[in-house]
């Protein structure tokens, strides 16, 4: 364990340290609100603003920006089904189907128990285990993490459902998403591939956030808009309750929270692999373990737990790693690394030899600001939980403003948002139609781990890929794929015994309510099917070390397809081929054709002016057509009131952005493809 | 591209706290300031500024600091950074800007800019299609375009064609080095073996440098490509995964010292201050031409000889700060300013240096992807 404590610890508790980690949290925490902004995002907004101060107020702000989004990012996920950031994807499992039963309050509270001791365990692990840790990342190379990248990838099985078809939509999900994150630079020669003909936007492939933002964000906007709940809770009252409980109910589970922390101070010690797989493999493990498999997804508070434990033991945990050697393990180590080059420090293995305290005063400031923000979001679960009580049709144009200025504040490009809204409208459908949004982005994820670990292997291996198999710390990830997949398959036949013991709904329909949708998805594994044919065509022009994983992945996920798509036509069948729903019904329409315009709006107008009309327009013809209609002078209120006050918010913070707001207000077109 | 320097500048989320904030790094920068002063260090106080504004406006009174024949800004500049925050491009920006501010009129600030993607080329295409009226500049990422045209014929971007260049922040050479496990110390141990290579991609400087020296030093290269970013390669070159890469000195300065990396050649001239014993091109016949990052300031093509001379006198006065060389020091990140001409001369070399080799960089290139 490294000295320099006592340094740390007095510097980290002066005045401007203190006031820095406070601003940084306040600023993480909202970050952490706002859909596809995370810790990550914040620090790489704000690293400009720390040229100037002295290293320690720095780094504290900088724990204060990656802490306090830990908890915060699992709120929207709870109430809204819309994960602050990758990493939270699975907590929305169980998360949001409590939420629905009126119990925000209790997953609120769970989820702030369990960030705060999954933090803490991974800090406490990872500095008694140093030098394991060292010696593991000679261990660790591109065999044993492509055996990593496909063990996550495994647990997409779990993430999916109990029936045959959730099971072959969920895998095709993954397939999907490894595909979607193909597009782009091809890491082997450097040169782009799948780029639809771009230079310019698409040359490094669909980016995280729009992608996130779309298949979680939108979509589930264009779900609320269109579903006739009038709200997240529905009839379940109560919300705000159950604090206690949640705590309690964490310690209770004591041994999920330590074997899902566990999982994740395991992968945070290993560069390159992140918080989103631990979130999902701590998920699955503990799915496949469990005596009653088919009570997850249906709103249990044990799926809060390892997930929540999980990628805050990892976050923490990738700290050391990314201090030790220099190597950023993640886009947030790599932003580290970068405060600390800003401020004079020479990153490399001797940082931590040559500056201890660095790395006393990321654990202090982290700790210090997990901790609060864990104890502030218990004290306001209540006011969080509200949230849920709120009338979806309302949320609507609120939650898409925020979504897409986040969109638009981490990528600083036009595209991002007419692609966020793109895979918005396509990923609605694409959920509609039974296939899984979180396993087709932790597919996104892993594409490019599970790639470039696999040529690097058969590259550096002297052209051969037996160093895959033959590595014994690969041998003993694959010994690990091989048992979940037993467990999975185990977990699968155990809880449809139980669920026709028991009558438990499939978590599926509690995950997508109402949803029948079998010519919808018929028409959709088309699509995906055409996509997929689409790619698999161009890569077969490819050279062999550029085209051969697409190929591999794409072949597969065709036949899963296919699969899919029987099945969906043998159940059409079974029903004497219903025909498909003729009433769509006028708002549905609505609502897409006026997302769709608002995204034009904003490429036009620029951000401000078409958020503030498009908020107006969608108030107004909902006010005008909803189940109460509202008489015109308390509707031209309604309108006039949501405008001046989005348009008061956005204005106010593009003017202090110190950056001018040109940008904001009036719209550039669109940048190069 | 007016709009780019906000974007990231910008859209702070919190409005009132984004002033707090700016107005404590206002503080913290005092503080900053008011710690050099006791340490004896004025040289970047205010009256030394204000004498620079002065000779600006009045063009020739006391014009012997600016005398850009009385072209200056009037208003404020984008400074694009082609890479995202936090890598040594960003750093190294981000550092000389704020030392230059202080010679810019009362008024003037540069806004810094992260333009990111495809490896710096799209920053370079907005430098490239910015108006040339002298108030958006950038860095230029010069190797890996250099690169990038010496393996298509047609590249959009073409470095002399599209930029002026306004100063060179460094001349960090790049540097051969083997991995420890290699068992490899000097450069006369390679001819005739067959040695992992480790690049980013093979559109990567790394991967021409190994290209030049397979042929010059008579070696063959076992590509390993599928390296994402330099924290990737460098953790594949302490864990034994390849015998040989090529990156600058700083990048694995550290690494040397613990013992995981060997420098075999510095790709300069002149014999690096950090591998003081570790031969140079001048020690290799075949080599005509150093490979230095320079990472230049760059202006589009068709800027006028005026502001183009403007800037170079801001940045050549400012990369010779001592606040620069304070943070230089301590960072290990070292600062070799050029002015123009120099700067113009360096980058015809490497691209005339990597056009000689390009028959053969093109075909190990296609060879990587086969």
């Amino acid at each position: 364990m490294p000295g320099g404590i006592l340094e740390a610890l007095s510097g980290a508790f002066e005045l401007d340290a203190v006031l820095m980690l406070l601003l940084g949290m306040l600023l993480g925490a909202v970050t952490g609100f706002i859909p596809g902004l995370s810790g990550v995002t914040g620090m790489a907004i704000f690293l400009p603003f720390t040229v100037g101060m002295d290293p320690f107020p720095a780094l504290m702000f900088f724990a204060g920006l990656g802490g306090a989004p830990r908890f915060t990012g699992a709120v929207t996920s709870i109430v809204l089904n819309i994960p602050g950031s990758p990493v939270n994807a699975a907590t929305a499992f169980d998360g949001y189907p409590m939420a629905r039963r009126g119990e925000a309050g209790r997953a609120l509270s769970i989820a702030a128990t369990s960030s705060l001791l999954g933090t803490v365990f991974g800090m406490v692990v990872l500095l008694a285990a140093m030098p394991v840790v060292f010696s593991l990342l000679d261990v660790i190379g591109p065999a044993e993490l492509f055996a990593l990248a496909v063990l996550a990838l495994t647990t997409i099985s779990f993430s999916s459902t109990n029936t045959l078809q959730g099971f072959v939509r969920g895998l095709a999900s993954g397939g999907l998403g490894l595909l979607v994150a193909f597009i782009g630079v091809a890491t082997v020669t450097g040169r782009p591939r799948f780029n639809f003909g771009s230079d310019g936007y698409l040359f490094d492939g669909i980016q995280l956030v729009p992608l996130f933002i779309g298949v979680f964000a939108v979509a589930q906007v264009m779900r609320f808009a269109i579903d006739r709940d009038p709200s997240v809770a529905g009839a379940a009252q109560g919300g705000g309750s159950g604090v206690l409980q949640g705590v309690r109910d964490t310690f209770e589970h004591w041994r999920i929270l330590l074997r899902g922390s566990t999982i994740g101070a395991a992968i945070g010690a290993m560069p390159g692999v992140g918080g989103t797989a631990a979130n999902f493999l701590s998920y699955s493990w503990t799915k496949a373990t469990s005596r009653d498999p088919a009570r997850y997804g249906t709103g249990i508070p044990e799926g809060v737990i390892a997930t929540e434990g999980a990628n805050n033991a990892e976050h923490s945990a990738s700290i050391v790693p990314t201090l030790s050697f220099g190597i950023p393990g993640s886009a947030e180590g790599a932003l580290i690394l970068g405060l600390l080059t800003l401020q004079g420090y020479i990153t490399g293995p001797l940082l931590l030899v040559n500056n201890p305290d660095v790395l006393w005063v990321l654990v202090i400031g982290t700790v210090i600001s997990v901790l609060v923000i864990s104890l502030l979001g218990l004290a306001s679960t209540g006011a969080l939980a509200k949230v849920t009580l709120l009338p979806l049709r309302y949320l609507v144009p609120g939650v898409l403003v925020f979504a897409l200025l986040g969109t638009y504040v981490a990528g600083t490009n036009v595209w991002d948002l007419v692609m966020a809204v793109g895979i918005g409208l396509v990923g609605f459908w694409f959920v509609a139609s039974g296939f899984s949004p979180a396993s087709l982005v932790i597919g996104y994820v892993l594409g490019r781990l599970t790639e470039d670990s696999f040529v690097l292997a058969y590259q550096s291996g002297g052209g051969s890929y037996a160093s895959l198999f033959t590595r014994p710390a690969a041998l003993v990830i694959w010994v690990a794929v091989i048992a979940l997949a037993v467990l999975a398959a185990r977990s699968a036949a155990r809880g449809r015994r139980q669920r026709r013991m028991r009558s438990i709904p499939d978590s599926d329909a509690v995950r997508e309510p109402g949803a029948d949708p079998s010519w919808a998805a018929l028409a959709f594994t088309l699509v995906a099917l055409a996509f997929t044919l689409h790619l698999l065509v161009q890569a077969g022009d490819l050279p062999t070390r550029v085209g051969l994983v697409p190929r591999a992945i794409g072949w597969p996920t065709a036949l899963l397809l296919v699969v899919s798509l029987g099945l969906e036509l043998s159940r059409l069948r079974s029903r004497g081929w219903q025909r498909p729903v003729t009433s769509i019904g006028a708002w549905p329409v609505f609502v897409v054709l006026w997302t769709a315009a608002y995204v034009v709006a904003i490429v036009f107008l620029g951000f401000t002016l078409a958020s503030v009309t498009a908020a107006g327009i969608y108030v107004a013809v909902e006010a005008a057509t909803g189940d109460q209609r509202v008489a015109t002078r308390r509707l031209l209120l309604r309108v006039v009131t949501t405008a001046v006050a989005l348009a008061v918010t956005l204005v106010v913070l593009d003017l202090v952005s110190l950056g001018g707001f040109e940008g904001l207000l009036f719209g550039g077109g669109l940048p190069p493809w | 591209m007016r709009g780019a320097r906000r974007y990231t500048r910008g859209l702070s989320l919190v409005a009132a706290l984004a002033l707090v904030l700016a107005a404590c790094g206002g503080t913290e920068n005092e503080d900053a300031t008011g710690a050099e002063e006791e340490a004896g260090t004025d040289d970047a106080e205010d009256p030394d500024a204000d004498d620079a504004d002065e000779g600006a406006a009045d063009g020739d009174a006391e014009g012997e600091t600016v005398d850009a024949a009385g072209w200056e800004p009037d208003g404020d500049v984008e400074f694009i950074i082609p890479f995202g925050p936090g890598g040594g491009f960003d750093a190294y920006s981000r550092q000389v800007v704020e030392a230059a501010q202080q010679f810019l009129p009362d008024g003037v600030r540069i806004e810094v800019a992260n333009v990111e993607g495809a490896g710096g080329a799209v920053g370079a295409q907005t430098l490239r299609r910015a108006d040339p009226d002298g108030l958006t500049i950038g860095l230029v990422y010069d190797v890996g375009l250099a690169v990038a045209q010496t393996i298509d014929d047609a590249a959009e971007i073409q470095l002399n064609e599209d930029f002026s260049w306004i100063a060179g922040i460094t001349q960090e050479p790049y540097t051969l080095f083997a991995t420890a496990d290699s068992g490899i110390t000097s450069i006369e141990e390679l001819g005739g073996q067959e040695l992992r290579f480790g690049a980013l991609g093979a559109a990567s400087p790394m991967f021409v440098v190994g290209v030049i020296l397979g042929e010059t030093l008579g070696f063959d290269n076992q590509w390993v490509t599928a390296y994402g970013g330099a924290g990737d390669l460098l953790s594949g070159a302490t864990r034994g995964d390849i015998d040989l890469s090529a990156l600058e000195v700083s990048s694995i300065a550290q690494y040397v010292e613990a013992g995981d990396l060997v420098p075999l050649l510095v790709l300069g001239e002149e014999p690096s201050a950090v591998f003081p014993d570790v031969p140079t091109v001048q020690d290799v016949d075949g080599l005509d031409s150093p490979v230095l990052s320079m990472r230049p300031i760059g202006a589009p093509a068709g800027v006028p000889q005026e502001a183009l001379d403007y800037w170079e006198d801001i940045f050549l006065q400012a990369m010779a700060t001592e606040e620069l060389a304070a943070w230089s020091e301590e960072s290990g990140r070292t600062v070799a300013a050029s002015d123009a001409a120099e700067t113009q001369q360096r980058v015809d070399g490497a691209i005339e240096l990597m056009a000689g080799f390009g028959d053969q960089v093109r075909e190990q290139y296609e060879l990587v992807a086969e």
